[in-house]
């Protein structure tokens, strides 16, 4: 089984197929960073121009690639959101046409699902398992009990994390995208200069929050004497703004996998963009181990937004035959724990 | 030639199946949003409804805008994804091209004026001759900039905004349909092109909404 999956929620413009053999056969990916690096940030109508422009020649590209024709395929995935709005239709009609064609099933994928599933490409982990989704859009604790079944133990009450790593990145003048940058800036600097507070220390369950380190990191940078901010100060205001991002999901995840325990996970699986953060990958791998779990995480280039994992989780839905109507509508809002397939 | 027509650039949703100048099939569904479910269910109606498939097509005609940038976009999609799978040619005519080219086909003794909606209190605008040819692009303006065009001879004004901008001119106007793109008058448009070196592009005539930061955003500089 063969499905062909398109990616265009947000600055990646994507396409791949992937096989029930767990092998992908092609991903072809442009990247729009470029694009929306003078804006410090992605701009919805430049992503979705571009994502217009580049998508049908990327699908040519993956085909290509693989040396397959759309005959060859069983199936057509997109992700059809959650996202930003303009680039989610484009792919989505992209796959639509594809599909109807080709007579082939439509998959009208979660663009969180399939970072929920990228660890059942990369390392086959059987269902349940504690998940923590950590991106610039999202960040929450999930138990996956199963392909389209999730119960949410606990999400962001603001920001998401790699929200709060873009616009602190962007306060520097360090770049886009923010979280790659804050961690190269942080190698240098002195995490204990700035003291940065923790957020929704101590409270019960798993929710999470970041404004609030976001706000305090601009009172940081207005309180340093006039003048152009240093390199050290810069280096310094990264170090103590991923290790205060890093604590906080640390602990709340401990009490995350109290919540989870009654479920028996069989691992504890990180994905999203955050999840390419080394610091954190070993504070929650030490977490991890110390209660017993194996911790799981996607190759970097599969943390990141890609079309792999929405390919991926197409032939696991179409496995279930959890298959979508050409009538779908694109979702700009789509919250996981609701994520249950129509069987077609 | 057998052309698949559609276009979901303003409030409807219009497909049609053409072939050597008779329509086989068409649908024209109202919706001022919605074309992202409704159009590639009507574009399978309207080949079901004529009994063919894909495969005996010639040729993809889609409207390129301007338009809603939504409607712009789903309709591009869908018919460069059409055009990837069936190895048709994929041809792109303006929404203006085409309101004109039915206000001509219809008989008119005047220049033809279209007016679409913009939003933000502006108009699409398209100034063509008595036969149907355009004096310049589309432009994006304000209303009252709009009427100015029109300021010399007689026009027949087409469009969603025609009655709007009718209000504004002193001289003769008309207002007669059509309002909308109609997808036969596209297909039949699409048969007479020469063929595209490459899919067509969308014509949104207003850049994106994006201002840069000042300092990039920096708080120092």
């Amino acid at each position: 089984m063969r499905v062909l999956g398109i990616e265009t929620s947000c600055d990646e413009t994507a396409v791949a197929i992937v096989d029930d053999g767990r092998t992908v056969l092609a991903h072809a990916l442009a990247s729009q960073v470029e694009d929306h690096r003078p804006y410090g940030g992605v701009v919805p109508e430049i992503a979705a121009r571009s994502h217009l422009d580049r998508l049908d020649g990327l699908v040519v590209k993956a085909l290509s690639s693989a040396n397959l024709k759309l005959s060859d395929l069983d199936g057509i995935a997109a992700t059809a959101g959650p996202g930003l709005i303009g680039g989610v239709i484009v792919g989505v009609m992209t796959a639509k046409a594809l599909a109807s064609v080709h007579q082939k099933p439509f998959l009208a994928v979660n663009h969180l699902e399939g970072h929920a599933l990228t660890v059942r490409l990369t390392n086959d982990v059987p269902f349940p398992y504690l998940l923590l989704l950590a991106s610039g859009g999202h960040c929450q604790f999930l138990l996956a009990n199963g392909v389209g079944n999730y119960t949410r133990l606990g999400t962001t009450l603001d920001d998401a994390a790699g929200e709060c790593f873009d616009k602190v990145a962007k306060m520097l003048g360090l770049g886009f995208p923010g979280g790659p940058a804050v961690e190269a800036a942080a190698r240098g600097g002195d995490s204990k200069k700035f003291p940065l507070p923790r957020p929704l220390r101590g409270r019960q369950g798993c929710d999470l929050s970041f404004s609030g380190l976001k706000t305090a990191v601009r009172h940081c940078i207005e309180a340093l004497p006039p003048g152009p901010l240093t390199k050290q100060d810069a280096g310094d205001i990264s170090a103590a703004l991923q290790m205060a991002i890093v604590e906080s999901i640390v602990e709340r995840a401990e009490n995350a996998l109290v919540m989870a325990a009654a479920a028996k996970p069989n691992a504890f699986v990180a994905a999203g963009g955050v999840a390419a953060n080394s610091s954190l990958r070993n504070a929650l791998a030490a977490l991890s181990e110390h209660n017993g779990l194996p911790f799981v995480v996607p190759p970097l280039e599969l943390c990141t937004d890609n079309a792999v994992m929405i390919a991926w989780a197409g032939v696991e839905r179409l496995q279930l035959g959890l298959t979508d109507s050409l009538g779908f509508k694109p979702r700009p809002r789509w919250p996981l724990d609701q994520a249950v397939g129509v069987a077609a | 030639m057998r052309v698949l027509a559609f276009d979901a650039t303003m409030a409807t949703c219009s497909v049609a199946l053409w072939c050597d100048g008779s329509v086989e099939a068409s649908l024209c569904d109202p919706m001022v949003h919605g074309q992202a479910e409704a159009l590639v269910p009507a574009v399978e109606s309207v080949l079901k409804k004529a009994a063919c498939s894909y495969d005996a097509l010639d040729r993809i005609a889609v409207t390129v805008g301007p338009g809603s940038f939504t409607g712009v976009r789903v309709g591009l999609a869908t018919a460069r994804g059409l055009g990837v799978a069936t190895e048709c040619p994929v041809i792109g005519v303006l929404t203006t091209v085409v309101l004109a080219e039915e206000a001509r086909l219809n008989g008119t003794d005047t220049k033809i004026a279209v007016a679409i909606d913009a939003r933000r209190a502006e108009l699409y605008v398209q100034c063509f001759d008595q036969d149907g040819e355009a004096g310049r692009d589309p432009l994006c303006l304000l209303p009252a900039d709009a009427a100015k065009l029109l300021e010399q001879d007689a026009w027949r004004l087409v469009g969603d905004s025609a009655e709007k901008l009718s209000g504004l001119v002193s001289n003769e106007v008309k207002i007669s349909g059509p309002v909308y793109p109609n997808a036969t008058v596209l297909a039949a448009m699409a048969a007479q092109q020469p063929l595209p070196s490459a899919p067509p592009g969308p014509v949104y005539i207003r850049p994106p909404d994006a201002a840069l930061p000042k300092s990039g955003g920096r708080l120092r500089p």
